[in-house]
């Protein structure tokens, strides 16, 4: 089982959007794929149309061993672990911090049977480390919106190692977005990934929608990244860095 | 060696490369040669012009 980190360099850059449609992705190309959020916030089930206040999530498990009890399956091939209500309790973030980094690494050893890829929702590194899960990664993917906020912080903060990074709402037409994703290029090369999503407003709708752009208009420009940087994770042996 | 043959040299040497689509690759292997320095001339020309354009980026590239 080949493990996926997605974290954003600060809120609200798209970070849930992007694990909601990989995961739908990764499923479309036939692989078995388990997307878990580790956000208090607990959004990502709000992409696969799980009720707004169900529950259910991997923090009321038993234990790592029985994580699938609390587990949805969206389709065949896809299945959802919510953070759950705990989660969303006003110390909820500390609740998840204190408790994804172990959870899931003890998880992993069960799931690996059933499941060919777990894609992780993180939260911003700064607010939770998940040191042990990134060196278990197979891509650590950080996910950044071109503008001059987002490359200060970057710059501050520099990629964590292995990391790479993934360009979200990308307008060629707006010279600032351009040019930051130039800069990018031109500074961390080979580990900005190829696949860059485009700024969409599928994306938006989709979680109005409450499923995965993917699915919502599979003709998006974001569905076709979903499914090119599917192909790029499949593509690759071992990742280079 | 004329540019056809050079041409012809290197696709054949590219349907042998273990990266057949890696130009660079294939270059570096038909030459024998250490690994090649790729510069893109176009990217850091356009890359300055943007530190010039931008003053914020101007600033945190000199601080990096």
């Amino acid at each position: 089982m080949k493990l996926i980190l997605f974290s954003g360099v600060r809120g609200g850059v798209g970070t849930t959007s992007m694990v909601a449609m990989l995961a739908d992705a990764l499923c479309g190309f036939g692989q078995r794929v388990l997307a878990a959020d580790l956000n208090g916030a607990d959004m990502l089930r709000l992409h696969f149309n799980v009720p707004y206040d169900d529950p259910h999530g991997w923090l009321a498990a038993p234990s790592p061993q029985q994580c699938l009890q609390e587990v949805f399956q969206v389709t065949p091939g896809l299945c959802l672990a919510p953070c759950g209500a705990r989660g969303r309790l006003p110390d909820g973030d500390a609740v998840v911090a204190a408790a994804a980094e172990p959870f899931w690494l003890a998880a992993m050893d069960v799931l690996a049977t059933d499941f060919d890829w777990l894609v992780l929702d993180c939260p911003v590194p700064r607010r939770s480390a998940l040191d042990q899960l990134r060196a278990r990664s197979t891509y650590d993917i950080c996910v950044a919106w071109p503008d001059a906020a987002a490359h200060v912080l970057l710059m501050q903060q520099g990629l964590v190692a292995a990391s790479r990074l993934l360009i979200n709402g990308l307008n060629p037409a707006h010279q600032l977005s351009a040019d930051v994703a130039l800069d990018w290029r031109c500074r961390w090369d080979d580990r900005v990934l190829p696949v860059w999503v485009h700024e969409d407003e599928g994306l938006h709708e989709s979680l109005a929608h409450k499923t995965p752009v993917t699915r919502y208009r599979r003709d998006a420009a974001a569905s076709h990244a979903a499914r090119s940087l599917a192909l790029w994770c499949m593509a690759q042996q071992e990742p280079k860095i | 060696m004329t540019g056809s043959v050079v041409l012809a040299s290197l696709a054949a040497v590219a349907e042998d490369s273990p990266v057949p689509e890696d130009d660079i690759g294939a270059l570096q292997h038909y030459l024998g040669a250490a690994p090649v320095q790729y510069v893109d001339v176009a990217m850091a020309r356009a890359h300055r012009q943007v530190l010039k354009c931008w003053p914020l980026l101007h600033e945190m590239d000199a601080n990096a």
